[in-house]
């Protein structure tokens, strides 16, 4: 069973009023397959359209065209939600909450019972250096603190696969280490790891894999180990062989 | 509805209200109590012989005002935070329905809601007691209506935040439509008179029953008109209404949220 399958995936955009409509296409005819137990790291220039995809195998937004598949089942399936976890690219929780809170809400979601979900999130929090600020209020947490309450909701359900959308955006170089090894742990224990991101040495570092989403499609995807020197030129050399019209807007 | 669907709802239900006290909606109480306490003073050099009434009067209006004001606010906090500032992506990706969640977000405002006016009919009966007014049943039921037809309130208010793509447009129109309401009445009195066209008939006929009638709602202003306890027949007539018009425009919200891209 794949852990992440799409068929023939299409985003189109359409916005103005019905007498001037316009469309724009974020992708077309995407067919992804990722593996279980894969760092599968999704690559792309900005507005290339890779939190779109991701919020789509998430459900928080419908495809076009096409079907999305995670852990062998429709996207729309809340059944597999318990299964998956997600980190946005800059996370925001409701700042009057405590990490505690926040994270019992989420356990509540999973259905956890209240000593398991005790457990979880203690360990949870301590994983991410943020038991002793359990009762703190987030509005006074730094970017890179909150960061670490979105990786430690990511633990509570033990999820088989992760969703990290650009995870070390805005951290300074120590974050973003504590982040790299969070994710080579998680991916030390086995699980899925779905992931997009900018910064192309840690994905280099990191991943298994690597698609190449530009142009509205995937145009290139490759296990790591196969890629001759850095990462960073084989992506501007893939993107250079590229037109770009992505995002293109026509009526 | 199942029993774990109902714990999450409970859940989000809770998250809700404590988002909400912690953002210290209940301050808008102490606007509350000013204004009440304040205003018995003047009340009773501006109205010498009708204070009584006139303290009761103006107490319910104010916790009406006050307790639309407060739902208005949590509504406000709550969506800006789910949609502003996209706190809402990660709870989504959780095990539970849009539905559910929906549910859950308007059972967190009314329980705010409920908090808000309960302390508000507590400071008013307390004031009432000092002032040496009989009290009967028939002020529980009044403060009750208020409450039926604010839950009313919150449910097109949510419904307005989910069609409108942007949040203030959906508060604006809320406030409208309870100002409009209230108003509901009129129409009938427009529609009866003669010269209305049979067209403008049709039209004010379906306004009139597409608009909330918030006037049913109000049993202040026939307290002093009748003998004895507020008929039954009646209580239940504005509590069928009350929950008919909530439930079809939570069917609506929900059905336009279960589609909404986010």
């Amino acid at each position: 069973m794949l852990a992440i399958e799409t068929r023939n995936l299409s985003k189109i955009y359409i916005s103005g009023h019905f007498w001037n409509k316009r469309k724009t296409v974020a992708f077309k005819n995407i067919n992804l397959k990722v593996k279980q137990n894969q760092v599968y790291g999704l690559l792309g220039l900005n507005g290339a359209g890779k939190t779109t995809l991701m919020k789509i195998l998430l459900g928080l937004i419908f495809p076009t065209e096409g079907e999305a598949f995670i852990l062998g089942k429709k996207v729309s399936d809340i059944e597999v939600r318990k299964n998956i976890a997600y980190l946005p690219e800059m996370p925001y929780f409701p700042k009057y909450l405590t990490p505690l809170e926040i994270l019992d809400f989420y356990g509540r979601l999973y259905e956890i019972e209240y000593k398991k979900r005790k457990e979880k999130i203690n360990t949870s929090l301590e994983l991410v250096g943020l038991y002793n600020k359990r009762n703190v209020k987030l509005k006074e947490f730094s970017k890179g603190m909150l960061q670490r309450v979105g990786i430690a909701q990511l633990l509570i359900n033990d999820p088989k696969l992760l969703f990290l959308d650009e995870p070390t955006y805005g951290l300074d170089p120590l974050a973003t280490k504590e982040m790299r090894s969070i994710i080579l742990m998680l991916k030390k224990s086995g699980k899925t790891i779905f992931l997009s991101s900018h910064q192309i040495t840690e994905v280099q570092q990191i991943c298994d894999k690597i698609g190449i989403l530009h142009n509205g499609s995937i145009i290139n995807e490759e296990k790591v180990s196969n890629i001759k020197g850095s990462l960073e030129n084989y992506f501007i050399k893939k993107i250079n062989l590229q037109p770009s019209t992505a995002g293109v807007i026509y009526r | 509805m199942e029993k774990k669907q109902f714990k999450k709802t409970l859940a989000v239900a809770q998250n809700v209200l404590n988002e909400c006290i912690r953002h210290k909606i209940l301050n808008i109480l102490f606007i509350f109590a000013i204004a009440i306490i304040g205003g018995n003073f003047i009340i009773k050099e501006l109205s010498p012989g009708a204070e009584h009434r006139t303290l009761i009067d103006a107490g319910y209006v104010n916790i009406e005002i006050f307790g639309f004001l407060a739902l208005l606010f949590s509504i406000f906090i709550i969506t800006y935070e789910e949609f502003e500032m996209r706190n809402i992506w990660i709870t989504l990706t959780k095990p539970i329905s849009r539905t559910t969640y929906f549910l859950g977000k308007f059972l967190g405002i009314c329980l705010i809601l409920f908090l808000n006016i309960s302390i508000m009919f507590f400071l008013l009966m307390l004031l009432a007691l000092l002032n040496g007014i009989n009290l009967n049943i028939n002020y529980l039921l009044i403060i009750a209506s208020i409450f039926l037809e604010l839950v009313v309130a919150i449910a097109f208010t949510l419904l307005f935040t989910v069609i409108s793509s942007n949040l203030i447009t959906g508060m604006i129109f809320s406030f409208f439509l309870f100002l409009i309401g209230h108003l509901t009445e009129h129409l009938k009195i427009l529609i009866n008179k003669e010269g209305t066209t049979p067209i403008l008939k049709i039209i004010l006929y379906i306004i009139y029953y597409l608009m909330p009638n918030l006037s049913l709602f109000n049993l202040k202003d026939k307290v002093y008109s009748i003998e004895g306890l507020f008929p039954f027949d009646y209580i239940l007539k504005i509590l069928i209404y009350a929950s008919l018009y909530s439930v079809i425009c939570l069917i609506i919200s929900s059905l336009v949220f279960k589609k909404k891209e986010i």
